[in-house]
């Protein structure tokens, strides 16, 4: 810690707990509106409504104890706590209490409670949830009904089953069948509406056909039997592939509620405050949603910049390996720029604002990261793929169908092509790819890997490109020793190395630079091994001190221990015993766990690894030559990184990025197929096709593998798909396609698609 | 056989009806925490099922 910087901030008022934000930023307007809305209560007052999100809770009645003690706040009017989401729905009178107030009652109790923010996220999925479920209730409940009416025409020989009886059955048919397909279908249709207003063929379009037209041919032949539709009925069919498909749909919401869900912790949490000064020149808390240009703020050790800045007060490092992905913090000097969301690695200081909020770097980060989302090359699905080729098969076979019969037998012209049109209804075409990502997804959730989005893993096999972050994805963002080398001239002979790892690693466990952590850790020796005294740490420079025998030991850059300045590109320290420089010690990243194992699989696998770091040059190559990747571009801004892959992207095929920081958050945006590491920054993660909460390396190939398998699935969907209608189509175009022919194969090929998807979550 | 003319439109009518049942329920949101039911049990301070429950609880008079 530098001596100086901490005198001069520390001599007004202590410094605040840096990971304890006082409560009452909580009654700030602009903080309320993250997890309140306001209500009117009943004699027309404002209400306020807050979620909390409740911890320490360890069984369901806790839930009853927390109701009481919200409820005994004075101006709380209704309590509602759910032991199962371990959330607490607050109605709350502003003119008696504040939210400070109510978690101040809950820490009382002795639970604890943060703000839920993400509520509103929560609410809108709860909507979603519950219309899929009614639409798939609605669907497959008409459908056994349907069943059950279409039965007797099944098992009745000819003749035993009265024409009028018949009309009767298939009357009720069509009452059950019409919520079936005004209802419940309806996202078909308005998917079909939206892909073709847009000149597109997606797999909507098929389905929606294929209901649309089932439902009139046989409302027609309901009707009037004798009529051009002929008299066969398809109501058994239709309602059964609609709840097929909606099953299917509902499992995939509920695949990608689930990942929503786990991430949404990070969203919630105390707000973020800075110690700002006031008019009255006083240091008060405050929400960093408050913060102007002008204010001057006090940074205590530890925690971020609340905003982009210049540093008035002190000196000190900053951890910029967010914004930068640069792992080494970066020497900040009173005057020096500060970047808001970096970290405070080295001394308190106080900071002027000069740009806070939507303005500062981070926020510029986030917005770029927007807009590459939108240039997201657009890649058809598999499925979609098929389905504008399988429509124009289908409409020429129905086409060439009637003009065939009209020659033959012109009253039937009409029924056939419509017969033709009811067989190839796609239901296993358009199950086929959605069953199988669900089953894969919830195969890669339990093995630590949360698909966001599920054509992601279409895309992640198709992939032979992959750009990897280096700091925090390849590397962990510390630095580890990799060697000493004793520098023994002169008198120095006699001290043997070991005894200078020691010295080194017990002078290092006073400072908390980030080398001096790595040489501490290398040892793990107590602070308390050598008797040190006179203490003195220089930020940027280094420390220097006296062991119990009066030798004066410093530990620092080349600079401190009175040596020529180095070449830069290799982390390293000196050691020097009374002035004379006695040993180096040289630092490389740590890898992650299987980062190389996980390369070296990737590229036997035909995937191009390319290292896309904002680290210089020459680490960047270093680390790529140490883990065989086949390239690497150092020195890369989020610009940079953005326009490497935009050329990736234009010499064609999907090209997958994976990374953890905000300045990977642009590119991640705009790559084919992202991932983010689960350590990584929220704005990454949230964006992110696939999140790795492992922050395994290895899982990357696990994913891969497991996507490759899906895909092979989801082709033998399709080719079995592809027979089914090859074998049906003939007995449609022969005219001879009885109803049980057509529900019985359409059950068949559906289970069967389902049966095959399974296989992918294993 | 003339009963089937009475009992397929009653049934075809009673499936609406239990559509509309079912959809109330789930509108009212019981499907969505599940696990709490199970748990009320557990409870001292039992959180009241609806408005009218609230005359019930009320402890007998002498």
């Amino acid at each position: 810690m530098t001596a100086t910087a901490f005198a001069a901030v520390s001599e007004t008022t202590a410094l605040p707990a840096p990971s304890a934000p006082s409560l009452t930023v909580l009654d700030d307007p602009v903080e309320q509106a993250r997890f309140t809305r306001w209500v009117s209560g009943a004699a027309g007052e404002r209400l306020g409504e807050s979620t909390l999100q409740l911890s320490g809770m360890y069984c369901a009645a806790c839930s009853g104890t927390i109701e009481s003690l919200l409820a005994a706040v004075d101006g709380v009017s209704a309590v509602r706590v759910s032991a199962a989401a371990q959330r607490a729905t607050v109605r709350w009178d502003p003119a008696r209490t504040q939210p400070s107030e109510l978690i101040a009652a809950i820490r009382r109790g002795g639970y604890d409670a943060v703000p839920d923010a993400a509520a509103p996220a929560r609410e809108l999925r709860r909507a979603e949830h519950r219309t899929a479920l009614w639409r798939f209730f609605v669907a497959s409940f008409c459908a056994m009904q349907v069943m059950m009416l279409a039965t007797p025409s099944y098992v009745s020989g000819p003749g035993e089953l009265a024409d009028d009886m018949r009309q009767l059955l298939n009357w009720g048919s069509w009452v059950l069948t019409l919520p079936v397909v005004w209802f419940a279908a309806g996202p078909f249709f308005a998917g079909a509406w939206r892909s073709l207003r847009h000149g597109r063929i997606g797999m909507d379009v098929p389905v929606a056909l294929g209901v649309l037209v089932t439902f009139v041919a046989s409302t027609g032949a309901t009707f009037d039997p004798g009529g051009p539709f002929g008299h066969e009925v398809y109501f058994d069919s239709l309602t059964m592939f609609v709840s097929f498909l909606l099953g299917g749909r509902y499992l995939e919401l509920r695949a990608r509620h689930r990942a929503a869900q786990s991430l949404e912790g990070a969203l919630a949490g105390m707000p973020e405050t800075a110690r700002r000064l006031d008019e009255n020149g006083r240091w008060t808390e405050v929400s960093v949603q408050r913060l102007r240009p002008g204010d001057r703020v006090r940074v205590p050790l530890g925690q971020a910049f609340p905003a982009d800045g210049v540093l008035v007060l002190g000196r000190t490092q900053a951890d910029e390996a967010l914004l930068s992905g640069e792992s080494t913090p970066v020497d900040k000097p009173a005057g020096a720029e500060l970047v808001g969301g970096s970290i405070n690695v080295g001394a308190p200081v106080e900071m002027r604002v000069e740009r806070a909020g939507t303005d500062t770097r981070f926020e510029a980060i986030v917005s770029m990261m927007r807009d590459a989302m939108t240039q997201r090359p657009a890649m058809a699905r598999l499925a979609d793929r098929w389905a504008a080729p399988f429509l124009w098969a289908v409409l020429l076979l129905a086409a060439a169908a009637a003009a065939a019969w009209s020659l033959i037998d012109p009253s039937r012209a009409l029924a056939v092509a419509v017969s033709v049109l009811i067989v190839t209804c796609p239901c296993a075409l358009s199950l086929a790819a959605p069953a199988t990502l669900v089953a894969a997804a919830g195969g890669l959730a339990r093995r630590g890997v949360l698909v966001q989005r599920l054509d992601a893993i279409e895309m992640l096999a198709r992939t032979r490109r992959l750009f990897v972050d280096k700091t925090g994805t390849l590397t962990e963002d510390r630095l580890q020793l990799s060697r000493m080398v004793a520098l023994l001239d002169g008198e120095m002979g006699a001290v043997d190395a070991d005894r200078l790892g020691k010295v080194a690693a017990t002078l290092a466990a006073w400072s908390s630079h980030p080398l001096s952590r790595a040489l501490a850790a290398a040892a793990e020796t107590g602070r308390s091994a050598t008797g040190w005294t006179a203490i003195e740490e220089i930020a940027g420079l280094g420390l220097s001190a006296t062991d119990a025998e009066g030798i004066d030991w410093r530990l620092g850059s080349a600079a401190w221990v009175g040596l020529p300045p180095q070449p830069a590109g290799q982390a390293a320290a000196w050691l020097s015993r009374n002035g004379v420089a006695v040993a180096r010690f040289e630092f490389e990243e740590a890898l992650r766990e299987g980062a190389a194992e996980a390369v070296a699989a990737l590229r036997a696998l035909g995937v191009r690894v390319t290292l896309l770091s904002g680290d210089t040059p020459e680490r960047a190559a270093a680390l790529a030559a140490r883990l065989g990747l086949d390239d690497a571009v150092g020195g890369a801004t989020p610009e940079a990184k953005l326009a490497a892959m935009a050329a990736a992207q234009a010499e064609g095929g999907p090209v997958a990025m994976v990374g953890d920081g905000v300045n990977d958050a642009p590119v991640l945006a705009r790559a084919d197929v992202s991932l983010a590491m689960g350590q990584g920054a929220l704005v990454a993660r949230a964006q992110a096709d696939a999140v790795i909460i492992s922050n395994r390396p290895l899982d990357i190939v696990r994913a891969r593998a497991t996507a490759a398998k899906a895909v092979r699935i989801v082709h033998q969907n399709l080719l079995w798909a592809a027979i089914y209608n090859a074998a049906c189509i003939p007995l449609a175009l022969a005219g001879f396609l009885p109803p049980w022919a057509a529900g019985l194969g359409m059950a068949c090929s559906s289970l069967l698609v389902i049966g095959n998807a399974m296989r992918a979550g294993r | 056989m003339e009963i089937l003319w009475l009992l397929i439109p009653m049934s075809t009518v009673l499936v609406l009806l239990i559509i509309g049942v079912f959809g109330w329920a789930l509108h009212r949101g019981q499907f969505e925490d599940v696990e709490f039911e199970g748990e009320r049990i557990l409870l001292d301070d039992l959180p009241l099922v609806d408005r009218d429950q609230v005359e019930v609880r009320k402890p007998p008079e002498q």
